[in-house]
């Protein structure tokens, strides 16, 4: 299965090619998690701050069908 | 150390040792602790009795980075409660500099006379006719100033908004290159100044007499680790260098907390068209900066020079807070209407916020279709112009509100929300309620405790545990607004030691010793003077809650309401 995947903040810098207008479509085996997807793209687990799919944030847990757009961001701060 | 005092009323100026209950103090514990003293709480904030104080950071001028932050304080004609609102570029540092600990203006001119007030490179404070600076929008004011005086002042002051004592007026200041891009927003700051008839406070760069450390070698060991914590923290060192505070539109647009059309949503459907990183390609591409230093003594560089389409300089810093009020929350998914925007309200002197918000309001009443960036732009110059309709406009949201018989205002004691909406995080509901300022994101932002989903501790749709997270929070930037570190540099507070290591340098300044738990007392004492005044000022615990629509409206899309009940929030100072 395949999903979508959209980086944020300054995590491009970890995925080699990615291409900011374009995205990433990642392909997974048939029920891989987040954490799964997260672990294939080689983002650095101290890195990952909130993932979102189709709009809603989700738990590393959540089991993806494909065909979602996934979106990944830093750890935030702020005001 | 000195202490200014500006009576405007016989225009004087005298220059005085600070006194011994107020040393050792600085920024917003120096601002809130003397007004609560001096100022009369029952007084008309626009009349003589109310005065407005400019000080420092305690760690202003210090070697310690990211510490130029200036708190203006002054009993507030938006809220009618205390008001301290913080801002950076280079006055805070260049008055430290000057060994000032603080310039209180009390007064007021009875013949319409209005004045700038100068500190040279001697620290020496004299008042002038404003003559024709006067009636200047904050570009042009700071020209003017700089034609006559040369470059080497900052310049700290008021637009037309400010003049006519709007009470969303901001009070500018220039940043690093000059420009009078910083804005002390909250609160109508900038309509006490215009009250007082004065135009601007203009202090020398370069002056060479700072208060003195006690121990300089433990300060300057406590301030290189903190620098360095500062530098290897991802979001500091790293994000914010690259984007600024911009990179928050889209983490908080997927949590469903981007409050949009007057936050009627959660989530705006363009928030692609103006997040951080979309800001980012289009001023690499029109040969803009992504990366600039705003504030003295930075080295986050967060700030940005947006330009238009031919590559001319359009407005610094597009921030978050901005490209939320002046975006989502009016329903506009294009950027180079809301950096006009930006640079209008700076021009003019109005809060980004309470302007954007205010505009909101006048369109969820039905005045003009959300997402119309041209008749957001009019509105600014209607401000600006002084019309009826621009006063109301200059005014903020409630006075909007009052104008269209529109009750869907998003404000607590009279000051609009920011960019966070409480539904979908309960814990800014607590920090926006109970907070002495009314409904402000930087009392006490609790929203990286909240997303438990990855890290966070607390459930953002829960009431468990938000009114001890925010208590603590504003408790802690009660303190990080006295010694003057800027918000985006807590990454050395946060940090293994980084407490520590503050009250290390407390104490290398003070000469006394500092712990942890002085840290808290600072805090608190603080908010209770802050929450002292505001009682007198006629204030009770039924201030201490959100607009009605907050705990009515589920915010779509995860249809939530404010849970927190009165009985909790009332829990959030029990001291």
């Amino acid at each position: 299965m395949n999903v979508s995947v959209k980086l944020f903040g300054t995590l491009p810098r970890h995925v080699p090619g990615y291409d900011a207008r374009s995205g990433l479509v990642v392909a997974l085996p048939e029920g891989a998690d987040v954490g799964r997807l997260i672990e294939q793209l080689g983002i650095p687990a101290s890195r990952l701050g909130m993932v979102s799919v189709d709009g809603k944030l989700v738990k590393s847990s959540h089991r993806l069908q494909g065909g979602e757009r996934v979106h990944v961001f830093q750890r935030i701060f702020g005001g | 150390m000195k202490l200014i005092r500006v009576d405007m009323t016989n225009a004087t100026v005298t220059t005085r040792d600070v006194p011994e209950e107020f040393t050792n103090l600085g920024g917003r514990a120096l601002t809130s602790l003397l007004i609560n003293a001096e100022v009369p709480a029952d007084c008309d904030p626009l009349g003589p009795d109310n005065k407005l104080i400019f000080a420092p950071g305690y760690f202003s001028a210090t070697p310690l980075v990211n510490t130029s932050r200036l708190s203006v304080g002054a009993k507030s004609p938006l809220t009618g409660g205390i008001k301290e609102s913080n801002v950076g570029g280079t006055v805070a540092r260049d008055l430290a500099r000057l060994g000032i600990t603080a310039v209180v203006v009390e007064g007021r001119p009875e013949d319409g006379k209005t004045f700038v007030l100068k500190i040279d490179e001697n620290g020496e404070a004299s008042l002038a006719d404003a003559g024709r600076i006067w009636g200047s929008r904050t570009y042009e004011m700071v020209e003017q100033i700089r034609d006559q005086l040369g470059p080497d002042y900052s310049v700290t002051g008021i637009g037309p908004a400010g003049e006519m004592q709007l009470s969303a007026a901001s009070i500018q200041t220039t940043d690093f290159d000059g420009r009078p891009c910083r804005a002390a927003g909250r609160g109508g700051l900038g309509a006490v100044m215009g009250s007082k008839g004065l135009k601007a406070l203009v202090v020398h760069k370069k002056g060479n007499a700072p208060a003195p450390l006690a121990d300089p070698e433990a300060f300057k060991t406590a301030a290189r680790e903190y620098a360095r914590a500062v530098r290897a923290d991802e979001f500091s060192g790293e994000v914010l260098p690259e984007l600024g505070s911009a990179v928050l539109v889209a983490p908080i647009n997927a949590a469903g907390a981007l409050p949009t059309r007057n936050a009627r949503e959660g989530q705006f459907e363009g928030a692609d068209h103006i997040s951080g990183e979309t800001m980012a390609q289009i001023i690499r591409e029109r040969g803009g900066k992504t990366t600039h230093k705003g504030c003295a003594q930075c080295i986050i560089n967060c700030s940005n020079e947006y330009v238009d389409r031919e590559g001319k300089y359009v407005t610094s810093s597009l921030e978050y807070e901005t490209i939320w009020s002046m975006g989502a929350m009016i329903g506009n998914d294009d950027l180079d209407t809301i950096a006009r925007l930006d640079f209008l309200c700076d021009d003019i002197g109005l809060d980004t916020i309470s302007t954007g918000v205010a505009v909101a309001v006048a369109m969820d009443a039905g005045y003009k279709p959300f997402g119309d960036g041209r008749a957001a732009i009019e509105m600014l110059e209607e401000v600006a112009g002084g019309t009826d309709f621009g006063k109301v406009i200059g005014n903020g949201p409630v006075a909007v509100g009052k104008h269209f018989g529109h009750p869907r205002v998003p404000v607590v004691k009279g000051q609009s929300m920011a960019a966070y909406d409480p539904r979908a995080i309960q814990g800014m509901a607590v920090t926006y309620a109970t907070s002495p300022m009314g409904a402000d994101h930087t009392a006490g932002w609790v929203v990286d405790q909240s997303l438990e989903d990855f890290g966070g501790t607390l459930d953002r749709f829960s009431a468990e545990g938000q009114v001890e997270a925010s208590r603590n929070t504003q408790i802690h930037m009660a303190a990080v607004d006295s010694v003057g570190i800027c918000d985006f540099a807590q990454s050395g507070l946060a940090a293994p030691g980084g407490l520590e290591n503050v009250c290390k340098m407390i104490a290398a300044k003070s000469g006394k010793a500092f712990t942890e738990a002085d840290w808290t007392d600072l805090g608190t004492r603080v908010l209770k003077a802050e929450r002292d005044f505001n009682r007198r000022a006629g204030f009770t615990s039924q201030d201490d809650r959100l607009a009605p629509m907050f705990y009515e409206e589920p915010l779509p899309p995860h249809n939530k309401v404010v849970i927190i009940s009165d009985e909790e929030m009332d829990k959030t100072f029990d001291f």
